[in-house]
């Protein structure tokens, strides 16, 4: 069964610590251990802080933030221009390699960008 | 742009401006001007059981996140608190760190609480404990295991200082197992009993100790291959290393 949890925001820098708080917090309950928290941590940052640069670089004023949340995983996903969805986004090669870093996958279809992350005792 | 294309004022000012707007493409400049340094950093300690890639890749997080936390309020020099920082994380990532930098009592000692709990669950159940089994094992709230968590910015760097190739002073024990088991796969070793004991993991664990015993291949290629985050790798790796090491000496 997946859970879905969505927040919409404005697109504002000060809101990034929000879904950063809010994925910890999922992450926790659903038992993760702490160094996949930290990385979920990190990579909630990157995602969210992409989606409202390109928001802002599109002048829309509100995200969105869905969270998946099933047993074992997480999945993230940042629609940072709802209204289009084919507008794309560039990441910049150090956000890919954050990503890369943390993240157990990640990508970026027209306004959403996605990232997963496996609680570290679940298959893959 | 590199580190010294800025001067330190221009540096200065950029981390106030970023402290305040949190821009990624500040953040990104500041990472970038100081990518060399944390690169050095890590460099002292080479040769141990990760590859240069992957200890850069450790140094380049603990980079972002020293970048973030730092307060150009607070008086002390940005490359002082990164430079904790990064050693720190590369310790941890080695199993031994404690604390080494002032914070505010309650938070260092709700850290410490929470670090010390953490290593032992760590020890006793030979896996990366969760939020819930350190609130459990500690009887806090869990929320204040988070709030533990979040001042993990400054792990101490005691015995770090002795670079790789001091033999003199060996690295931590279970550096030091990781290390043994990495240099003596190719030769020392019976190839019969390790392949008896790699026929004890599980697949996924067998697959990633071939990739990187074997194939050599970096935990970062293998998290590409596996579809698991390098950080991921790391774990796996080390849990499977200990699984072997175990079923040797039962």
């Amino acid at each position: 069964m997946t859970d879905r949890i969505t927040l919409e925001l404005p697109a504002l820098t000060r809101y990034i610590s929000t879904v950063r708080l809010a994925a910890v917090g999922i992450a926790a309950e659903l038992d993760f251990d702490t160094d996949a928290i930290e990385e979920l941590r990190m990579g909630a940052n990157e995602l969210i802080a992409l989606a409202i640069e390109a928001a802002e670089a599109d002048g829309v004023e509100r995200v969105q933030v869905t969270f998946l949340v099933e047993a074992g995983s997480i999945e993230i996903m940042c629609i940072f221009n709802p209204a289009s969805p084919d507008a794309g986004v560039q990441i910049d090669p150090l956000a890919e390699q954050i990503l890369h870093a943390v993240a157990d996958d990640f990508s970026v279809e027209g306004s959403t960008i996605r990232l997963l992350k496996r609680r570290t005792n679940a298959r893959v | 742009m590199r580190e010294s294309e800025l001067s330190p004022a221009e540096i200065e000012t950029l981390f106030k401006t970023y402290h305040e707007t949190r821009s990624r493409k500040d953040r990104n400049i500041l990472v970038e001007a100081h990518i060399g340094f944390a690169r050095f950093i890590a460099n002292r300690y080479r040769n141990r059981s990760v590859t240069n890639d992957d200890l850069h890749q450790i140094a380049l997080l603990a980079l972002v996140k020293a970048v973030d936390r730092f307060d150009p309020g607070n008086g002390a020099a940005f490359t002082s608190f990164a430079g904790r920082t990064i050693e720190g994380e590369i310790k941890r990532y080695f199993r031994d760190s404690t604390w080494s930098v002032r914070v505010p009592r309650s938070a260092q000692e709700l850290h410490l609480a929470v670090r010390r709990g953490q290593d032992e669950l760590a020890t006793k159940l030979d896996r990366s404990p969760t939020v819930n089994d350190i609130a459990r094992h500690l009887e806090i709230d869990r929320g204040d295991v988070l709030r533990g968590l979040a001042a993990s910015a400054a792990f101490s760097t005691t015995s770090l200082d002795r670079s790789a190739n001091d033999s003199n002073h060996p690295a931590p024990d279970r550096t030091a197992a990781l290390s043994s088991t990495d240099t003596n796969l190719d030769g020392t070793v019976d190839r019969v009993l390790v392949e008896s004991l790699l026929t004890s993991l599980g697949d996924r664990d067998r697959q990633i100790i071939e990739l990187r015993f074997l194939d050599e291949l970096s935990q970062g290629d293998i998290a590409q291959q596996v579809g698991v985050s390098q950080m991921h790798v790391s774990r796996l790796l080390r849990r499977a290393l200990e699984s072997m090491r175990n079923q040797l000496t039962r």
